[in-house]
C-alpha cells in the first residue's frame, strides 16, 4: 500500500537528444519497476484549427533478447482512419461503437523523417507491411531495416519526425470535437520483440494493443487557455509567449501515453487512499462531479484492498465532450476516460461501471501488459470479472448496475444476458480479428470470461479466487503474461488440476446447460403377480418405509452401484406408517460442457436432500422412496454455475406454478389495457434515450 | 361554467354506468386477446419451473433475459398481434363512442336501443371525423417543433446537454398538449355531429376547431382538469400496485382487482369527459 512520493525530488539531468527542451527530469521510482525497453521523448504541438499534430520523437529501444536485430517494426495506429480501405475500416464497415466516422473526419499519421540518433537518415528504408491480412491498403504497421543490427542486449536510438491528423468526431477512441481533443494511439510506436520475432499487429476493428514498458517524457504544446490531462505527472507548464503553452509530462514504467486537452474542462482534485485523483469534467456534467469521484473511490479502494498496490502516484479521469462519445470508456496508463449524460439517473450506474472498469484496466492491462491483439480476454475478461465483483460489493447485492423504476439488474445478469445470445460462435482464446463478428469478439472477450471466472470463484470459493487474482497480479506485474500463465497460477493456488475446466471454458465453444427433464411421483402399491406375497407394510423393515432411499440409474450399467446411497432420516414414529411414494427425477446434460453440479430435492413435508452429480453422463435418474411427495427438484439452486445458459430448465416442480404465471400475465394484461387506453404514454419512452 | 359542466359530467357517470361498463369490457377483451397467447407461452416456458414460482414475487431478471432469448420468435408476433388488436380496439371504441354521445346528448339516461341505434347511425360519420382529423393531428403534432426551433435559435447547433435534456421534457409536454388538443377537437366534432345532425364531417371538424379555439379558456380548462385528474389517480395507483408485491395468490388476486378498478376509473373518466364536454357545448351553443 505504500507508494513512492510523487516527486522524490532526485532530479537528474537528462541532457541527450536533440529536443532542445532538456528539462530537469523527476524520478518517480528510484528502482525501475519494469524492464524499460521502449523509452520515448516526444515534443508535440497541436494545431486546433486543422486537428493536426506535429511531433518530434526520440525513441531509445533496448534489445531484450539475445538476438541480433536487423529490423524494427512500428505501429502507426492513426492510419486506421486514413481511408475506407484500411483493415480497420474494412473490418468495421466504418462503424465503431455504433458510430460512423465524420464525412470529412478522416485521420492519419505520416512519418516525415526517421534517422539514427547521430544523423544517418533511414526514411527511405521504411516499408509498410501487413502481417495479419496482407491488405496492401493498410498502413498501420511499417518495418525499418537497420543499416547495422542491434546487438543482443544492445540499444538503438532513433529520431522521428511525424505529422498526424486526428479524426473527427472522435472515432474508435481518438479524435477531436470542436475545442475538445482526445489524443490516443497517436505517435509512431515500436512493436514488441519476443520469441525471436516482432509482435506488431495491424490495427483491427476489434483489437486493442500490446507494447513494452518504458519511460515517457512528453512536451505538449496547446493553446495557452487549454487544460491538459495526460499519462504520468505534470512536471511543468511553460508559457511560450505566442498564445501557446507547453505542458511537460513524465511517466515511468508505463507502456502507452495518451493525452487530452480542452479549454472547457472543470478540474476537480481529491486524494483517495494514496492516489491523487484529478477529474476533468465537461461543464454540463458539473452536478456529477461527486458521482465520478465516489466511483473512483470505490474503484481505487477495492482494487488496492483486493488485488494489490496501484504503484503510480496519480490517476486522471477524463469526461468526454458531448458528441465525442467515441473517446469514452477507454483506458490508458494513469488516465482513463469515463462518459455520462446530463440527467442520468442515479439508479443507472453507467458512470460507476465505466470508471470501475477503466480503472481496472490499469491493473489488468497497464500493470500486466498482456497481448490484447491475441488474448483480449486476459485484459477485458478478467477486468469484466473484477468489475462485476466490485459493483456487487459496492452497490449490490441486487440491482448493482441498474436499480431504476423497480427494475433491478446486476452486472452479472447483464453479462450473462449478452452471453446466452452468442454462447458458441467462438472459443475465448482467439486472435481479436478472427472472431465471427464484433458481438462474438465482445461476448468472448468480456462477458463469457467474466462468467467463466465467476463460475470458478463459486467452485473454488471467494477467498481462494481472490488469492488467485492477487498472486497472478503480483507475479506478472510489469511483464507480459499469457493465458497459460494465468492457468498455472490458478492451479497452483487452488492446489488442483483445473485443466478440465479451462480446456472447456477458454479453448472450446462448449455450452453448459443442465436441466431437470422429468419428475414422476407415484404411490408405492402392493406388488402384484407371481412371487409376491408380501405387502408394502411387510417390506418396510428392510426397505425402510419412513426412511429414505435414493437410487440412481444412468446409461452406465454400473451406475446404480456407483452412486446409490441411503440416508436414514428420523423415523421415530414407527406405530403409524405413512403412505410411501416413489419419487423419480431425470436430469440431463444438454450441452457439451461438463461441470459438477449440485441437485436439491424438496419434498412436501419440508424435507430437503442434496445430491452431487459429476455431470459427465448424458443423463441420470434419481429415485427416492419416501413417505412424502417430491415438490420440486432443482439443479444448482443458488445459481453458482453462472455459465449455465438456461436457469429456467434447471428445475421442475410437481405442480404447475399458476401464481407466478398469473402474476406476470395480469401485469402484462394491465400494461396492454393502459396502452390501448392511453397510447400517448408511449411518448415518455423518449426520456430513456441516453 | 367549466366547473358546473365538470360536475354534471361527473354526476352523469353513474347514470350512464352501462356505457362505462361497455367501454371497460371492450378494453378488457382487447387486452385479453393479447394477454392470452403470452400467458400460454409463459406457462409452457416456466409453468413447471421454479422460475414460475419466483415470478409470483419480483420479476427475476435472469428469467426475463432467458424468456427473451429462448422465446425470441414470440415477441415480434406478440407485437404484431398488439398492433392489430389496437387498431380493432380503437375502431370499436369509436363505435361505442357513437352510442355514448347519442345517449349523452339526448340527456334522458341510458337506453339500450338508443345506444346501439346511435352507434350504428353515427359510427361511419365518426370514422370520417377521424379521417378529417388526421391533418389536424399532424398540425398539432408539429407544435413540439417550437422547442426544436427555439433551441436552435437560443443555443445554436451544439448546445450543452442540460439544454438537450430539459428541451426533451419541454418537447414531451408539447407533444401531450398537441395530443390533448387533438382529442378535444375530435370530442367536440363528435358532439357537434350528433347535436346538429350535420352530415358533412369536414364542416363538423371545422366547427369543432372553431369551438375549441373560440372558447379556448373554457374548453381547455375542462379538458386539462379531466386529464390532470387521470394523471393524479394514475400516480396514486403506482404505490398501491407496488405494495401488492407479495408472492401470495391472495395478493395477486388483490392486485388484479386494484388494476381493474383503476381501468374502470379510466373508463368512467372517459364518460365524464364526453358528458361534461357535451354539457359545455350545449351551454355555449345555447348562449
Ligand atoms: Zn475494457
Amino acid at each position: 500500500m505504500r507508494k513512492m512520493a510523487i516527486f522524490c525530488v532526485a532530479y537528474i539531468f537528462w541532457g541527450w537528444g536533440n529536443l532542445g527542451l532538456s528539462a530537469a527530469q523527476p524520478v518517480l521510482f528510484p528502482e525501475p519497476l519494469s524492464q524499460r525497453i521502449a523509452n520515448y521523448r516526444i515534443e508535440v504541438r497541436l494545431e486546433p484549427e486543422t486537428r493536426k499534430l506535429f511531433g518530434t520523437e526520440t525513441l531509445t529501444w533496448h534489445n531484450p533478447s539475445n538476438d541480433w536485430i536487423h529490423e524494427l517494426q512500428f505501429h502507426l495506429y492513426l492510419n486506421a482512419f486514413r481511408n475506407d480501405r484500411s483493415t480497420f475500416m474494412r473490418e468495421s464497415g466504418g462503424v465503431s461503437r455504433g458510430r460512423r466516422i465524420g464525412k470529412d473526419g478522416w485521420g492519419y499519421i505520416e512519418v516525415t523523417a526517421i534517422s539514427l540518433s547521430g544523423g544517418e537518415d533511414l526514411t527511405d528504408r521504411m516499408e509498410f507491411i501487413q502481417p495479419d491480412d496482407g491488405n496492401p491498403d493498410d498502413k498501420t504497421v511499417f518495418r525499418l531495416p537497420l543499416p547495422r543490427p542491434v546487438p543482443p542486449r544492445g540499444t538503438v536510438v532513433l529520431d522521428i519526425q511525424f505529422e498526424a491528423k486526428l479524426p473527427t468526431p472522435p472515432f474508435a477512441r481518438s479524435g477531436a470535437k470542436e475545442e475538445y481533443f482526445f489524443v490516443g494511439q497517436w505517435f509512431p510506436k515500436i512493436g514488441v520483440y519476443e520469441n525471436g520475432a516482432w509482435n506488431c499487429h495491424q490495427y483491427h476493428a476489434h483489437s486493442e494493443f500490446y507494447a513494452d514498458y518504458g519511460v515517457y517524457d512528453v512536451w505538449i504544446t496547446v493553446p495557452e487557455e487549454n487544460i491538459v490531462g495526460a499519462t504520468g505527472v505534470e512536471v511543468e507548464v511553460k508559457k511560450n509567449g505566442d498564445g501557446t503553452a507547453t505542458h511537460y509530462y513524465h511517466a515511468e514504467d508505463v507502456h502507452d501515453f495518451a493525452w487530452t486537452t480542452s479549454p472547457e474542462f472543470l478540474v476537480y482534485e481529491e486524494r483517495i487512499q494514496d492516489v491523487d485523483v484529478r477529474l476533468l469534467l465537461q461543464p454540463d456534467h458539473k452536478n456529477q462531479a461527486r458521482r465520478h469521484l465516489e466511483a473512483a473511490k470505490v474503484a481505487i479502494t477495492h482494487f488496492q484492498d483486493w488485488y494489490g498496490d496501484y504503484p503510480y502516484p496519480n490517476l486522471t479521469i477524463v469526461d468526454p465532450r458531448r458528441g465525442a462519445a467515441g473517446s469514452a470508456g477507454m483506458e490508458y496508463p494513469t488516465l482513463i476516460t469515463a462518459g455520462t449524460m446530463y440527467g442520468l439517473p442515479d439508479g443507472i450506474r453507467a458512470v460507476e461501471a465505466v470508471i470501475i472498469h477503466e480503472f481496472g484496466h490499469n491493473y489488468w492491462y497497464h500493470l500486466l501488459a498482456s497481448n490484447e491483439f491475441e488474448e483480449a480476454w486476459l485484459d477485458e475478461g478478467i477486468n469484466t470479472y473484477t468489475e462485476m465483483q466490485i459493483l456487487n460489493d459496492a452497490y449490490g447485492p441486487v440491482g448493482d448496475v441498474v436499480d431504476f423504476l423497480g427494475i433491478r439488474i446486476n452486472d452479472l445478469q447483464f453479462q450473462r444476458y449478452q452471453y446466452i445470445f452468442w454462447p458458441d460462435y467462438d472459443p475465448i482464446v482467439k486472435k481479436a480479428w478472427e472472431f465471427y463478428n464484433g458481438t462474438s469478439y465482445s461476448v468472448n472477450s468480456y462477458s463469457k470470461p467474466g462468467l467463466v471466472l465467476t463460475t470458478l470463484k463459486n467452485y473454488l470459493g471467494a477467498e481462494k479466487m481472490r488469492q488467485i487474482m492477487r498472486t497472478y497480479f503480483q507475479r506478472w506485474r510489469f511483464k507480459h503474461p499469457r493465458t497459460a500463465d494465468f492457468i498455472a497460477v490458478a492451479e497452483e493456488v487452488a492446489g488442483e488440476d483445473l485443466g478440465w475446466f479451462f480446456d472447456q471454458a477458454l479453448f472450446s465453444n462448449k455450452v453448459l446447460d443442465y436441466a431437470v427433464s422429468a419428475i414422476r411421483v407415484r404411490r408405492v402399491r402392493e406388488p402384484r403377480g407371481f412371487d409376491f406375497t408380501l405387502s408394502v407394510k411387510d417390506t418396510s423393515d428392510t426397505a425402510g418405509v419412513g426412511a429414505f432411499s435414493a437410487q440412481s440409474d444412468s446409461q452406465k450399467a454400473s451406475a446404480a452401484a456407483e452412486t446409490s446411497r441411503v440416508t436414514v432420516s428420523d423415523s421415530a414414529d414407527t406405530t403409524k406408517k405413512p403412505v410411501p411414494y416413489e419419487n423419480e427425477v431425470w436430469v440431463r446434460r444438454l450441452g457439451d460442457f461438463v461441470f459438477p453440479v449440485e441437485i436439491q430435492f424438496v419434498f412436501d413435508n419440508g424435507d430437503t436432500l442434496t445430491e452431487h452429480w459429476n455431470g459427465r453422463d448424458l443423463w441420470k435418474k434419481y429415485r427416492f422412496v419416501r413417505p412424502a411427495k417430491l415438490e420440486y427438484a432443482v439443479i444448482d439452486p443458488e445459481r453458482k454455475v453462472v455459465l449455465d445458459v438456461n436457469f429456467t430448465n434447471n428445475s421442475m416442480t410437481r405442480k404447475k406454478q399458476r401464481a407466478g404465471i398469473n402474476k406476470l400475465s395480469i401485469r402484462w394484461l394491465f400494461w396492454v389495457q393502459t396502452l390501448l387506453d392511453q397510447p400517448e404514454l408511449l411518448t415518455l419512452a423518449q426520456l430513456f434515450r441516453f | 361554467m367549466v366547473f358546473s359542466s365538470l360536475l354534471r359530467g361527473i354526476r352523469s357517470v353513474w347514470t350512464y354506468r352501462r356505457v362505462v361498463l361497455l367501454f371497460y369490457l371492450a378494453n378488457l377483451l382487447a387486452a385479453f386477446l393479447v394477454m392470452y397467447p403470452f400467458r400460454a407461452v409463459l406457462g409452457k416456458f416456466a409453468g413447471w419451473s421454479l422460475m414460475g414460482k419466483f415470478l409470483a414475487g419480483r420479476l427475476d431478471m435472469d428469467f426475463f433475459f432467458e424468456l427473451l432469448k429462448y422465446r425470441q420468435e414470440v415477441f415480434p408476433a406478440l407485437f404484431g398481434l398488439l398492433m392489430v388488436v389496437a387498431v380493432l380496439y380503437w375502431i370499436a371504441e369509436l363505435f361505442l363512442s357513437a352510442g355514448a354521445f347519442g345517449v349523452l346528448l339526448q340527456g334522458e339516461g341510458y337506453s339500450s336501443p338508443l345506444f346501439w341505434r346511435s352507434a350504428g347511425t353515427y359510427f361511419f360519420r365518426f370514422v370520417r371525423i377521424v379521417l378529417w382529423g388526421i391533418p389536424v393531428f399532424i398540425a398539432f403534432y408539429l407544435i413540439q417543433f417550437i422547442e426544436v426551433g427555439g433551441q436552435r435559435l437560443l443555443f445554436g447547433r451544439d448546445p450543452y446537454q442540460n439544454v438537450l435534456y430539459w428541451g426533451r421534457w419541454i418537447r414531451i409536454g408539447l407533444q401531450f398538449l398537441g395530443f390533448i388538443l387533438w382529442l378535444m377537437v375530435l370530442d367536440y366534432a363528435r358532439i357537434i355531429a350528433v347535436a346538429t345532425e350535420e352530415r358533412r364531417m369536414r364542416v363538423v371538424v371545422w366547427q369543432a376547431l372553431r369551438f375549441v379555439f373560440g372558447h379556448f379558456g373554457k374548453t381547455f380548462l375542462l379538458a386539462f382538469l379531466l386529464y390532470a385528474g387521470g394523471i393524479l389517480v394514475g400516480l396514486a395507483y403506482q404505490p398501491v400496485s407496488n405494495a401488492l408485491s407479495a408472492p401470495s395468490s391472495v395478493t395477486i388476486g388483490l392486485l388484479f382487482i386494484v388494476q381493474q378498478l383503476y381501468m374502470m376509473f379510466r373508463m368512467a373518466l372517459r364518460v365524464a369527459r364526453f358528458s361534461s364536454q357535451a354539457v359545455l357545448y350545449q351551454k355555449m351553443a345555447g348562449t
